[in-house]
């Protein structure tokens, strides 16, 4: 066993006799706590115990990152030394490389003999830094989540990165480069299992059962995989494809600021687009089927041999071809169920069901999980499982007004075209009377809308229909909303209609365009609701 | 399950409920309205102020001061009618288990947080407030912005005897569980 490799500070010195005179222990003082734990886990995770560094391979781990950030901070500079035609430019770039990898090795040896972590009173400490030493000290019943991920390298050396989401402040999220992984799993499984007992339930016998009561909802075949690749959004991909062309060429436009390679360029572009509407015709098609691969492939790095588990209290997610991810989600955290579809989805009958889970922290993404490829049989049992009334259920249906459907077509249809055809008088007289071609597509769009959008309600119950081009559903529990809602805009008003909304720690789900009275009706239901049961919602 | 016609009808009596519609809500203070003009006529004071500044060391073309003086004289008059109209709007009603808030003169919005969904309250209090001796309520919840309510433009000890009843409820309700 090693010992604590520095000598406690006067203060922590001071507070431990403190809490020794008390009676009881300060969570900072480290080594007595093994006697407290029972002789059982103490003598399995003995080693938990006391200061540990990670495994030797984070080292190799932390010298990734930094070399990955050095390089996403650095390259216009990189760029510009070989751009620049006076110098000799190649002694210039042997010495910076030198002096960063130089930078690079010692930071990353010295960040992984600096790093230590231990487990003291039913709190995760990690102290790290080296110029400032940060002390991390987490408590168990603090800590919302624990996430291994590995990518190839992690796979190599057979460690894997650990991420420890806590409630409360963002900053001090704690995380692990590299942990062996069996270390890793013995960590996660003493904290959770301890941290339910200080809860109170007592799940610990559970949650050792867990891996054994785990079954498997969905295994995604390869089949499946293509299906989801065909079906993404495409046209996100795309957008995002040319978001990131757009801040590359922006950032060597910045870099090379003599060299205006890219004025050029875009003069040459500038005259053939006004020249010709064959290229337009041209780059579209080769842009989408670009895209269109850029996701397929994306998807398989991703969802490769994706698993997804019903597991003793909630759900666990494994997936990715270079980089395993693994997420899981608490079913007493989940606030929010969502499942979606578009029109290539609906062709092969499957659903992305996403998972949201309660978050203090503004971090809304992260905290969910979202299953695709999922079949309507799946959909329903993961919902079941999260919401017992869900099978079976029955609803009361409310749809919205009819005028929404002119709000809609308004708002999505005429303003853009109007504001398209001003631009397109500006630049060419027939792209101004092309775009009103778009006016049908979205007087089409608004009537869907106006008639996929519904709120179905159930004593317990809500669910959300809507959608435009594909259906998107969500659905919640009453009793799990924090907030309601009941706004009018002018339109709204003068026709006595309104938008109720509900917010869950989350997200928010609302319906539009239903009259007031019953906007108010739901509203004071769903707070009688609350309201009468006071049932904790997390 | 989810996709057939099971979309039926339950019964649910909204009309038994207790509503909160026909509540008596209570307006903020006077003092507050004229808080707010006071501070829309300071911006547009400093705005003004700026742009005479500019007019000398930056030497554009007449029309360019010109229409900038006018832009911050519209949108000040439009803050003030948004202000004046909007005020009667504005108002905060409680009942046994939940509190509302109400605002908006063009976009109406009404917020119910129930106690027991409460995570904290506080009270703030700007320099100008300070000076009308007006506090800012806050509530929060866990439903992320969209879900907190800031009732502006109450008293100072107003504020304090809000705060300390709903504190009084939602403890009451914790103690419940």
């Amino acid at each position: 066993m090693r010992t604590h490799p520095r000598l406690l500070p006067l203060k922590e010195g001071l507070n431990k006799l403190d809490c020794y005179a008390k009676g009881g222990e300060l969570p900072i003082c480290p080594a007595p706590s093994i006697k407290d734990q029972g002789p059982d886990k103490a003598m399995k995770n003995s080693d938990l115990f006391s200061p540990q560094r990670q495994s030797i391979a984070a080292i190799i781990l932390i010298l990734l990152k930094f070399v990955r950030m050095l390089v996403r901070q650095l390259w216009p500079v990189v760029l510009v030394l070989l751009f620049n035609p006076k110098g000799n430019f190649e002694v210039w770039i042997g010495f910076v490389i030198g002096i960063l990898a130089m930078i690079s090795l010692t930071g990353s040896v010295i960040e992984y003999f600096r790093f230590y972590y231990w487990i003291a009173n039913d709190h995760l400490i990690i102290e790290r830094g080296f110029l400032r030493r940060i002390k991390l000290n987490i408590p168990f019943d603090r800590i919302q989540s624990i996430d291994f991920e590995q990518n190839i390298v992690h796979q190599a050396f057979g460690v894997v990165r650990v991420k420890i989401d806590s409630a409360g402040s963002s900053q001090q999220e704690a995380s692990f480069d590299a942990l062996e992984k069996r270390q890793a799993e013995q960590l996660r499984d003493y904290i959770l299992a301890q941290k339910a007992e200080l809860v109170g339930k007592d799940v610990s016998e559970e949650e050792r059962k867990e891996k054994e009561a785990r079954e498997l909802i969905l295994h995604l075949r390869p089949i499946d995989l293509l299906k989801i690749g065909v079906s993404q959004n495409h046209l996100r991909t795309a957008g995002i494809i040319f978001a990131f062309f757009f801040a590359i060429a922006e950032d060597v436009n910045d870099a090379l600021k003599n060299a205006d390679i890219f004025g050029r360029i875009g003069d040459e572009v500038e005259t053939l687009a006004r020249g010709s509407f064959m290229l337009a015709l041209i780059a579209i098609p080769v842009f989408l089927l670009i895209s269109f691969f850029v996701s397929l492939v994306r998807t398989v790095f991703v969802y490769y041999n994706m698993r997804f588990w019903k597991t003793v209290n909630g759900f666990k997610l494994e997936s990715g071809l270079l980089t395993r991810r693994e997420k899981s989600a608490q079913k007493d955290k989940i606030q929010l169920i969502g499942w979606s579809t578009n029109p290539l989805r609906k062709l092969f009958g499957i659903f992305k069901l996403s998972l949201y889970q309660a978050s203090s922290v503004e971090v809304l993404g992260d905290k969910s999980i979202a299953v695709p490829g999922c079949y309507q049989s799946h959909v329903d049992r993961t919902v079941a499982s999260v919401i017992s009334e869900a099978p079976g259920a029955v609803y009361e249906e409310h749809g919205i007004h009819p005028s929404a459907r002119f709000r809609f077509i308004l708002f999505a249809g005429i303003l853009p075209c109007v504001v398209l055809s001003i631009v397109g008088l500006v630049l060419e007289r027939q792209l101004a009377f092309a775009v009103w071609l778009y006016l049908p597509i979205a007087i089409w769009m608004g009537h869907v809308y106006y008639r996929k959008k519904r709120l179905f309600l159930h004593p317990d119950l809500a669910m959300l229909k809507g959608g435009v081009i594909g259906d998107e559903y969500k659905m919640l529990q009453l009793y799990k909303i924090q907030a309601v809602s009941v706004n009018q805009s002018f339109y709204q008003w003068r026709r006595d209609l309104a938008t109720v909304s509900m917010y869950t720690a989350s997200g928010e789900v609302s319906i539009p365009f239903i009259p007031i009275r019953k906007a108010e009706q739901i509203r004071d239901y769903i707070l009688f609701r609350i309201e009468k049961d006071n049932k904790s919602w997390m | 399950m989810m996709q057939q016609e099971i979309f039926q009808n339950v019964q649910i009596d909204l009309s038994l409920l207790p509503s909160a519609g026909g509540l008596d809500w209570k307006p903020l203070q006077q003092s507050y309205r004229r808080l707010l003009l006071l501070s829309v006529g300071l911006w547009c004071a400093v705005l003004i102020a700026g742009i005479t500044i500019a007019i000398p060391v930056t030497q554009l073309p007449t029309w360019v001061p010109l229409l900038a003086y006018a832009v911050v004289i519209v949108f000040s008059l439009l803050q003030v009618i948004f202000i004046i109209k909007g005020f009667p709007y504005k108002g905060y009603a409680l009942r046994m288990h939940d509190i509302l808030y109400k605002t908006g003169w063009l976009y109406k919005k009404q917020i119910a947080v129930p106690f027991n969904r409460i995570q904290h309250v506080d009270i703030r209090q700007g320099v100008f407030e300070r000076a009308f001796g007006l506090s800012k309520l806050n509530i929060y919840t866990a439903g992320g912005q969209g879900s907190d309510i800031t009732i502006p433009g109450l008293l100072d000890e107003e504020a304090q005897h809000l705060k300390e009843y709903i504190l009084r409820k939602t403890t009451a309700q914790d103690e419940e569980e």
